[in-house]
């Protein structure tokens, strides 16, 4: 096929996006080192990233509290080929359970050799104890935690 | 959510589906007339017959804000009623079959048309792409500052999958193998073959535990069909099939994780109500074909399992290769419909066929299923 004819289009937009009330909160615990939490009054749950209403109970949540930095790494995956714009691959992203939470918190994970891709799972076994590592520049945004890499 | 849908029988009369290829030289709009044109003439009908045209398509790839404004002149919308989906194929179907069904209109065409404003020269580079409309598809503030994407969500899925230890990398390679060497001698291929599980496991890995050849196949290209209502269809020429149930349903957030634990749970839902609508008692004996929209291996169990069909002799999986084969993203559902509708005029004229089809913009996260029970007549 010969090489069709194009035209170069650029999108060029600047959003603000409103975190509300609840999600501003937690970003600026984050800024302060806290991760905060909170939870369902009828189910309990706990929800990180917090939620402004239990989606299942239908309920506004309440109650909230500061959740240690540190969790299980319930999955993470290697990303061989990345995105234009993205990350310069290889690198993990994975699902953290927060010691005390109910929910996932996505987020990069450090600390694994890239160099066999055969072996990199094994490398973090299912359930391993992962740390949030905090970037020493924060400004109240989820990447104010920089990484999560192995707890030891 | 589960969207409930009570089709009532309605027929499909006009089938068709554009070339499927790595990149077309064409306007959207192009491909949207093309694909309605020949399946009008499928069932001898003109633009004047149509009642409601429904398109699927979404404004990022497409490189346009409201690129429905492009295209609606091409789905033989131009002063009738039509409205446009950002959404998978497989939804528009269901719009407008619901149209017919509630008799609002007689005639009704859904279409998809998939060909992003993007010029590559491999796959590899026509994935960078759409994997960063996928991260612009994130929910911004958590998700999309570290890197989420729909492939990094098949990659966990995938992890997760193999975790259980009831799945193996080696049975996905036999499978995506098996699947790419049949789409291969189909008539809409998107890779060539035959491939076998060795040239899989050889395939680069792309993310973890996935490798290339694992992957949807990507290409482009715009489908359409044309609904009737049964007194109508009884006085067209075309295709002799009838939709006699529809379900759809939506996943949930990235933090409840069910994307990742139990990712057939949405198809499971409209399943549900697509068999209750066609009066499926037991699917695994009363189906003879299923078309399903695994994006992975790793989710081809799941699926299967929640459309009860895994007891489905495996060349009646998928016998046009699924995505493994081509992948044309949001044209997908009305090109799973074609292919049933093909093999049971071919196989079986009187027989009934499942339509499986997600969105793929964000992996399994809040994926929105549509299934389809389609009969011969």
């Amino acid at each position: 096929m010969s090489s069709p004819l194009t035209q170069t289009v650029h999108w060029d937009l600047t959003y603000d996006v409103h975190l509300g009330s609840t999600w501003g909160r937690f970003m600026q615990g984050l800024r302060e080192q806290k991760i905060l939490a909170n939870s369902c009054p009828e189910c309990s749950r706990t929800f990180v990233p917090p939620q402004a209403y239990c989606e299942s109970c239908f309920v506004r949540t309440e109650q909230w509290t500061e959740l240690p930095a540190e969790g299980d790494l319930e999955v993470f995956t290697v990303v061989w080929q990345g995105f234009t714009g993205g990350p310069k691959p290889p690198y993990a992203v994975g699902g953290i359970r927060l010691a005390g939470a109910d929910t996932l918190l996505m987020h990069v994970v450090t600390g694994l050799d890239f160099s066999d891709p055969s072996t990199v799972r094994d490398q973090l076994p299912h359930g391993s104890r992962v740390r949030a590592v905090w970037a020493e520049d924060r400004t109240g945004q989820i990447l104010d935690i920089s990484h999560f890499e192995p707890a030891g | 959510m589960t969207n409930r849908v009570r089709p009532g029988p309605v027929h499909v009369v006009g089938l068709s589906c554009t070339p499927l290829l790595a990149e077309q030289d064409a306007v959207l709009d192009e491909l949207v007339f093309d694909a309605v044109s020949a399946a009008l003439s499928e069932c001898a009908l003109r633009k004047s017959d149509v009642g409601l045209s429904v398109l699927a398509s979404m404004d990022v790839p497409d490189g346009r804000s409201i690129s429905s404004g492009l295209t609606t002149a091409a789905a033989a919308g131009y002063l009738s009623d039509s409205y446009r989906l950002e959404a998978d194929s497989g939804s528009a179907v269901a719009a407008a079959a619901q149209a017919v069904a509630a008799g609002d209109v007689e005639i009704a065409i859904a279409v998809g048309v998939h060909n992003p404003e993007h010029h590559a020269e491999d796959d590899a580079g026509r994935r960078r792409f759409l994997e960063q409309l996928s991260n612009l598809a994130f929910e911004p503030a958590f998700d999309r500052p570290v890197g989420m994407t729909a492939q990094t969500v098949y990659g966990m899925q995938a992890a997760h999958a193999l975790h259980s230890g009831e799945v193996s990398l080696d049975d996905w390679a036999e499978l995506s193998a098996a699947a790419i060497t049949r789409g291969a001698t189909g008539r809409r291929p998107g890779r060539s073959g035959p491939v076998t599980a060795a040239d899989v496991l050889a395939s680069a890995p792309v993310v973890s535990p996935l490798l290339d050849l694992m992957l949807p196949a990507p290409v482009t290209g715009a489908a359409a069909v044309v609904l009737a209502s049964p007194a109508r269809a009884a006085r067209l020429l075309g295709r002799s099939a009838v939709l006699t149930g529809i379900g759809q349903a939506t996943g949930d957030h990235t933090w409840t994780g069910d994307w990742l634990t139990r990712p057939g749970a949405t198809t499971a839902r409209a399943a549900a109500d697509a068999y209750q609508n066609a009066e499926l008692v037991d699917p695994g004996a009363e189906v003879a074909v299923v078309e399903l929209s695994a994006p992975t291996p790793a989710l081809h169990g799941p699926y299967l399992a929640a459309l009860q069909l895994q007891g489905l002799a495996p060349e009646r999986v998928s016998p046009s290769g699924g995505l493994a084969s081509a992948h044309a993203g949001l044209a997908n559902g009305i090109i799973r419909l074609l292919e049933a509708v093909e093999w049971l005029e071919q196989h079986q004229p009187r027989g009934r066929a499942v339509v499986h089809s997600v969105d793929t913009i964000t992996g399994t996260v809040s994926e929105e299923s549509t299934v389809v029970v389609v009969e011969g007549i």
